[in-house]
């Protein structure tokens, strides 16, 4: 059998993680009423995959299994393409930004930035493309936009911090170990 | 959506939709989508259509409850549109929005995970993908269960969950410390919980070249006929914009 991209243990981990980042987005919320606050837990966990299988792709297969999950749980109000393609948007813009820059607690937090960003801008561009004026978008979205900057840098530092905990505690020995 | 708890899947049993191929209605899905583009006379006749399937389908219920959950961006955009554009511009965007957010609903209210990993494996999905989703779905429950526990041991040790905040700005270091507090030893207990699973697979040969899946999904003349009249609907939408 040929060699495969993610090892079984690799894809598991991604599915298991999807599963993590539902959840946490269900039960596990910081008690702050502002759009994109659930980004703090959802890019931490994100940034914190892509820092564990450390492939491209890695964080975008969490986003499609987690968007695919969420669309089946019910959660997001605007129907599950919007949630399959914001979860999925998350994944990649975390994936893009952890293959482009080189890793440390600066390059998390902008991967988290970016991807919570990308959560938003699947939205607006759903918006767009059902024909909603561009001036009302400007108007509603600039202080969503604003707020998802912030909770993305939070939650792409909160990643960079537990990385950082996980690599001091060996968690990355053990888990060389298993791959 | 509760936030103490999960909302568990709710698959609409007596649909005649159940009988169907996921894959037959992952086109049904994106082709109502797609329509969301259509000018008004045509958005209407696709809306018409998709909303008698919904009843016919019998999950007019869970798609009335997922607009209900957006119910006040749908009134405060049909609003403005009406008061800045016109009432017919309303109405388009109101009604392009209602299908979009409602068209999945006949994946999801009508297909189980483990349908839908089928239908996958039948579009090309590898199998170890398709195993993996599973995986994650049939994980949920684990993984909440094991969240609500890190949060009750740590309440128990006197960690106490952040306040309420309201602005950005009055966020501390601290809500932050508690997050990570929490995410570190869910993510050793999702590690492990991966670990065990793919030994567990590895155990049972899932990694054999000789691996067959023991249920392969087939179009049916139902499937055909859908397939076909969402064709002739869309296709005659398009043509009449």
């Amino acid at each position: 059998m040929g060699r495969t991209y993610f090892s079984t243990f690799e894809l598991l981990l991604l599915a298991v993680f999807a599963a993590l980042v539902v959840v946490g987005n269900v039960a596990l919320r910081l008690p702050v009423k502002l759009p994109g606050h659930s980004g703090v837990v959802w890019m931490a966990l994100l940034v914190i995959v892509r820092g564990m299988v450390p492939k491209l792709g890695a964080a975008s297969c969490v986003g499609v299994f987690s968007g695919l999950l969420a669309a089946f749980v019910g959660v997001g109000d605007k129907g599950g393409l919007d949630t399959l393609l914001s979860y999925t948007a998350a994944g990649a813009g975390v994936d893009l930004i952890s293959g482009l820059l080189p890793s440390g607690a600066l390059t998390c937090a902008v991967a988290g930035l970016v991807g919570n960003l990308a959560k938003l801008g699947v939205k607006v561009l759903l918006e767009l493309w059902i024909g909603i004026p561009t001036g009302f978008l400007v108007v509603g979205r600039t202080y969503p936009a604003l707020t998802h900057t912030v909770f993305g840098l939070a939650g792409g530092y909160l990643g960079a911090l537990v990385l950082a905990a996980l690599r001091r505690a060996g968690f990355f020995a053990y888990l060389a170990a298993r791959r | 959506m509760p936030r103490d708890g999960m909302r568990r899947p709710l698959v609409v049993q007596d649909s005649f939709l159940r009988q169907i191929d996921p894959r037959t209605k992952i086109a049904l899905a994106v082709a109502t989508s797609a329509a969301a583009g259509l000018p008004l006379p045509s958005l209407a006749l696709v809306a018409a259509c998709f909303v008698g399937l919904l009843v016919v389908a019998d999950v007019a219920r869970p798609a009335a409850a997922q607009l209900w959950r957006g119910r006040l961006w749908f009134a405060v955009l049909f609003l403005l549109d009406w008061v800045f554009v016109s009432l017919a511009f309303a109405a388009l965007i109101t009604l392009r929005l209602a299908l979009l957010t409602s068209s999945c609903i006949l994946i999801f209210a009508t297909t189980t995970p483990d349908e839908l990993r089928l239908a996958g494996e039948r579009l090309g999905l590898p199998p170890r993908l398709a195993f993996a989703f599973a995986t994650a779905f049939g994980s949920l429950g684990l993984m909440e269960r094991e969240w609500r526990g890190i949060l009750e041991a740590q309440q128990a040790r006197g960690i106490e969950s952040a306040p309420a905040r309201t602005h950005w700005w009055e966020l501390r270091g601290a809500d932050l410390t508690r997050v990570a507090a929490l995410v570190m030893p869910a993510i050793v207990l999702a590690t492990q919980h991966a670990w065990a699973i793919s030994e567990a697979a590895a155990a049972r040969g899932f990694e054999s070249p000789e691996r067959r899946a023991y249920r392969v999904l087939r179009l049916r003349p139902v499937d055909h006929a859908l397939l076909a009249a969402t064709a002739l609907l869309l296709g005659t939408s398009f043509l009449l914009r």
